[in-house]
């Protein structure tokens, strides 16, 4: 569900596994699913993309406005107009209604589901049928992003969730920065000794906005189960199980019997990722692609940030995975939607693929004072991954052998999708969960699980 | 011009004209209408006719249908019946925001109401401080809400080091959760709110006061009441109406509160916050549902009704007595 | 009572009284704590927050009230201005003010000038149709509100991102209308018939007449309406989603999570400097008319 900052995360930690045979012209189907009419792929076109870095990110927006001077130079009918428009759940209806999408945008992969539910981005299986760019793309991801069989969305970034840990603590508790903990005991062990030997807390996790119940929901993956259960076409809920009782349990100890909690529990996800790299706390959990953010918005000590593969007790059944989504608006026209899908294709993927492409936006990347090189989550295989490592290898400047754990766990580790029915108001419901046992000791968990899973199953069935 | 208006001024020795019957002199009909100032009377009814009527009478009106439809701005609306109304009433949150709001409301006028009437009663009596003391109450009613809420939830901060800890520390008293406790969140905020709010109240009560006649003042002293029974007996009673008034007014105000919670909790800790207007908020603006949304601000405004006239009924008794 | 009744105005305690040592005391006593208080509790946090404006960030978060141990640090105002753009935030909020005072004085103005003395047939369906809005709670047309100003019917226009979304809305509160209107009966209605017969038209007695008579009028709903304009929160969050036409309040709480805490602070003061600085200068206008609000409310 993170939306990662936006032009940051993809700018700075464009770090993707990459490269298969880019085609040039993508997609070129008629008539699709959604768009009646045919088109003239020759015939003028003007389209607006979001997502333009704004003026205070002055490098990466003249490195975003050279990509669509060189674009429209590739494709002389299609006229390209850039705003900042950004996706966000109180406007993008309000946009749809008005008339002001943009023609592409970028949606958090959680909102994809309920997007295409309820009619607000356009189908693109007619216009990526034949894409064989789109089509590299790492199922599991795609996967998500489709829809009734049909594919609403193409993934342009993805990330897990992992444990973001601070190698400087770390080394001043006494602990090896480079044997990051790989099970749950391993980490509340690490979090008292670190507060312990540094005074400083242990462990947090964000508890606001959705992302307590986002961060729940990856710590449930961790001890063994998932939110939902899906068998055929009926979904139920399995918050009410012993892997989300474990997490909270988790909670529970770090907080109150070992007393190395944070102090705030309404931690955004920003604040949090601050608190770690920046030194006020040991370990969190939170979404792994956060290297470029920690490093160019928070400051951080680059050798200081440490990112591990979310820790996982004996049933772990993996971890969370997000992305980001690039969309077309429903409003859009034939000949628009495959200007845009065209758009995406070179802004989004090509850098992965092409190597003049790939060095080209390592080079805006490091002008612009971003890392080149921090670790994601592949969007294509293990071989176009290593083909556009080789290709940036001169770039480089992130200490890539302090991930080497989480870096190989992308293969790993399953990547497991988040809850498929009523996501949202799961998690924000699971927020005042997860608030509830950090400030009340006395909080009874598995009462209020049962709560939740009732509640849940009325969020299920409202929704279906 | 002047000249004309010296002749009026002479020339009137009652209290008010009746109207002149100015149309019939005129002659009727549209040119009548014309010459006699319609058009130019029209014009100028013309900016409050079409803001109140597209920004006001229209949302008031389109409410209605609204609450009955389902609507998420880009399919178009469709009819649901009770469906809004009966997914507002079963939402488990519901009960918890009602809770909330009236908890808020009650906090605050145990808390906020006395300040303002002790205060002004105070500075009524003093000769030459009262701008000061004004000034002063008054000071935190000036600065942006958004701003005093985001500088108090820094005051808050729950680590020893925090602004109001340090304070609470050279007492040697612990340092408290503030915001991060379920039982402690609400009263924070409410105590944020009073601070800010009850310069604007006190100054209004104070006003009243001033106008208080001295002679009820000399009677009740010559009757032999002492101070505190003058103020009991004459300030009061003399105030009730608008102290009665600004009850009501920050009843129904408080009853409606979305921005206090909403910037220093955001409905937590374990939605011990959670306003009715903020549910509004959720179902609109998160979750794009603006049937169920405006279903619910309906149900609201019903029982604020219904508040203002118990309200009214209540107080007419007292006032009688 | 004879006539000769005393004529000396006076509050609670009397003139013997107040000469009383007992109560001269007590009450220099019970004003210096209040005097204390008031201080501390109503400008002390406005001299915490310049402070903190210059402080760096951990100076905020571990010495609240240390005498910047860190050094001051000036950059933060720098920083807030230019950098993260408040300073493009304050002129927005100067926008929405000065626009929302204009319309929601000429609303006014013009509604209660045409209700209280040109009295046309449908001044009376008017005044009460604007004082049956004053009875139903804000929140019933939030929602409505907001769809209208996404399709205004009739002009078909989506005011999104426009400062008219603030704007216009800002004219619809019936209690300013009320006042105006209420304080335009009160006027001398001779002096308008009798402009009338000498044949000035509504436009020139507006003009000429009533408005000269109107500035107490005028100048408390002008404050009512630029406090409440300034302090206004939900609304411009709603309908001024892009960051370039945000005003303060909407942009601040978004910067509690980007930028430090520092820059924070000093966002904070440089949003509180202007009307506090007002105030201060215009004291005695800002009770008097508080004051007269309340008056009127009654």
């Amino acid at each position: 569900m993170i939306r990662s900052r936006s032009r940051t995360a993809l700018f700075g930690t464009a770090t993707v596994l990459a490269a298969v045979n880019l085609l040039a012209a993508c997609s070129s189907s008629g008539g699709g699913a959604a768009a009646s009419a045919t088109y003239d792929p020759k015939a003028p076109v003007t389209i607006t993309v979001g997502d333009e870095p704004p003026t205070s990110e002055a490098p990466q927006r003249a490195a975003f406005l050279a990509n669509v001077k060189q674009f429209e130079t590739l494709n002389p009918n299609i006229t390209v107009n850039a705003t900042e428009t950004q996706w966000s759940p109180q406007t993008y209806q309000a946009m749809l209604a008005g008339g002001t999408m943009p023609t592409t945008l970028i949606v958090p992969l959680t909102e994809i589901q309920s997007l295409a539910e309820r009619g607000q981005v356009l189908d693109l299986a007619a216009y990526t049928k034949n894409d064989k760019v789109v089509s590299a793309i790492n199922p599991t991801l795609t996967k998500q992003t489709t829809h009734n069989g049909d594919l609403y969305g193409v993934p342009v970034g993805a990330f897990t969730m992992a444990l973001i840990y601070d190698r400087a603590l770390y080394t001043a508790a006494g602990l090896d920065p480079d044997k990051p903990p790989t099970t749950w005991a391993q980490v509340e062990q690490n979090a008292v000794t670190i507060h312990q030997k540094t005074g400083k807390a242990g462990f947090l996790i964000p508890t606001v906005n959705n992302f307590g119940g986002f961060v729940l929901t990856a710590m449930s993956y961790g001890n063994g189960g998932a939110l939902e259960k899906t068998s055929g076409s009926t979904v139920t809920s399995t918050i009410d199980s012993a892997p989300v009782q474990a997490a909270l349990q988790f909670l529970h100890d770090v907080r109150w019997k070992d007393g190395a909690f944070g102090s705030n529990y309404l931690l955004d996800p920003d604040s949090a990722l601050k608190e770690v790299v920046t030194g006020s706390a040991g370990q969190a959990i939170l979404a792994g692609d956060r290297y470029g953010e920690a490093v160019f918005n928070d400051q951080a000590n680059p050798d200081d940030v440490g990112i591990a593969p979310l820790p996982q007790s004996a049933d772990g059944i993996g971890t969370l995975a997000g992305g980001n989504i690039s969309v077309v608006s429903p409003k859009a026209s034939a000949a628009q939607a495959a200007a845009a899908l065209k758009w995406i294709d070179f802004e989004y993927l090509t850098m992965y693929t092409d190597k003049d492409a790939a060095v080209a936006a390592a080079k805006a990347s490091k002008a612009s004072g971003q890392p080149v090189g921090a670790p994601t989550v592949p969007l294509f295989d293990a071989k176009t991954q290593a083909q556009y490592l080789e290709y940036i290898k001169d770039y480089i400047d992130v200490p890539r052998d302090h991930f080497t754990a989480y870096l190989n766990s992308v293969d790993t580790l399953p990547m497991v999708l988040e809850p498929t029915v009523a996501a949202q108001q799961i998690y924000a419901m699971l927020d005042s969960t997860v608030q509830a046992v950090l400030t009340n000791q006395g909080t009874d968990i598995s009462a209020l699980l049962q709560q939740n899973q009732s509640q849940a199953t009325s969020l299920i069935n409202a929704a279906g | 011009m002047a000249v004309k208006v010296a002749r009026a001024h002479e020339a009137t020795s009652e209290p008010t004209t009746p109207r002149a019957p100015k149309r019939a002199r005129r002659g009727t009909g549209l040119r009548g209408w014309y010459r006699g100032g319609g058009l130019s009377t029209l014009l100028l009814a013309l900016p409050v006719i079409l803001v109140f009527g597209l920004f006001s009478w229209w949302p008031i009106i389109a409410s209605i249908p609204m609450s009955i439809q389902k609507n998420d701005l880009v399919q178009p609306a469709s009819y649901v019946g009770w469906a809004n109304f009966r997914a507002v009433l079963s939402d488990p949150l519901l009960p918890t925001a009602i809770q909330n709001t009236v908890w808020f409301t009650l906090l605050a006028v145990v808390i906020g109401f006395p300040v303002p009437i002790l205060l002004a009663t105070y500075a009524a009596e003093l000769r030459r401080g009262r701008g000061l003391v004004s000034a002063l109450a008054y000071l935190p009613g000036v600065i942006p809400p958004v701003v005093s809420v985001l500088l108090w939830k820094q005051f808050y901060d729950p680590d020893g080091s925090g602004l109001f800890n340090t304070v609470l520390g050279w007492f040697s008293i612990p340092p408290q959760p503030f915001l991060q406790n379920a039982i402690s969140a609400m009263p924070s905020i409410v105590v944020q709110a009073t601070w800010a709010g009850f310069g604007s109240t006190t100054i209004i009560y104070l006003a009243a006061l001033m106008s208080i006649r001295s002679d009820l003042y000399d009677a009740a002293e010559l009757d032999g009441g002492g101070i505190v029974q003058r103020a009991w007996h004459v300030t009061l009673p003399q105030i009730r109406h608008i102290i009665l008034l600004m009850l009501l007014l920050q009843i129904i105000g408080t009853l409606q509160v979305f921005t206090e919670p909403y910037l220093m909790t955001g409905g937590g800790p374990a939605n011990a916050t959670v306003t009715v207007l903020m549910l509004v908020y959720d179902y609109a603006f998160v979750y794009g549902n603006y049937g169920q949304a405006t279903a619910l601000s309906l149900l609201l405004a019903i029982a604020l009704g219904v508040v203002s006239i118990v309200y009214y009924r209540v107080t007419r008794r007292w006032s009688s007595s | 009572m004879s006539k000769v009744a005393e004529t000396e105005e006076r509050t609670n305690l009397s003139q013997l009284e107040r000469r009383r040592p007992a109560v001269r005391i007590g009450f220099a006593v019970l004003t210096t704590v209040v005097v204390a208080f008031l201080v501390l509790a109503c400008a002390g946090p406005l001299i915490v927050l310049a402070k903190w404006a210059t402080s760096s960030s951990q100076d905020i978060i571990s010495d609240p009230f240390g005498w910047w141990p860190s050094g001051v640090v000036w950059s933060n105002l720098n920083t807030a201005l230019f950098q993260i753009g408040i300073g493009q935030n304050f002129l927005n909020t100067l926008w929405v003010v000065l626009g929302s005072w204009i319309i929601g004085l000429s609303v006014a103005v013009t509604g209660g000038y045409v209700i209280a003395i040109l009295r046309p047939w449908y001044a009376r369906f008017l005044n009460a149709a604007i004082l049956a809005t004053l009875f139903i709670p804000g929140i019933i047309s939030l929602v409505p509100l907001y769809l209208t100003i996404l399709h205004v019917p009739v002009l078909g226009v989506n005011l999104l991102n426009s400062f008219w979304a603030v704007w216009l809305p800002a004219g619809a509160h019936a209690f300013n209308v009320l006042l105006v209107t209420r304080f335009f009966r009160s006027l001398p209605s001779e002096v308008f018939e009798a402009a009338k017969v000498d044949g000035a038209g509504p436009f020139r007695v507006l003009f000429s007449l009533v408005l000269p008579m109107s500035r107490p009028i005028l100048g408390v709903a002008s404050l009512l309406m630029i406090v409440a304009s300034w302090k206004d929160f939900l609304w411009p969050l709603l309908v001024l989603p892009s960051t370039s036409v945000q005003p303060l309040a909407v942009a601040l709480p978004q910067l509690e999570t980007t930028t430090t805490m520092g820059v924070l602070m000093a966002s904070l003061f440089i949003a509180t400097i202007v009307p506090v600085l007002l105030f201060l200068v215009f004291q005695r206008q800002f009770l008097r008319n508080a004051g007269q609000a309340g008056a009127l409310k009654a």
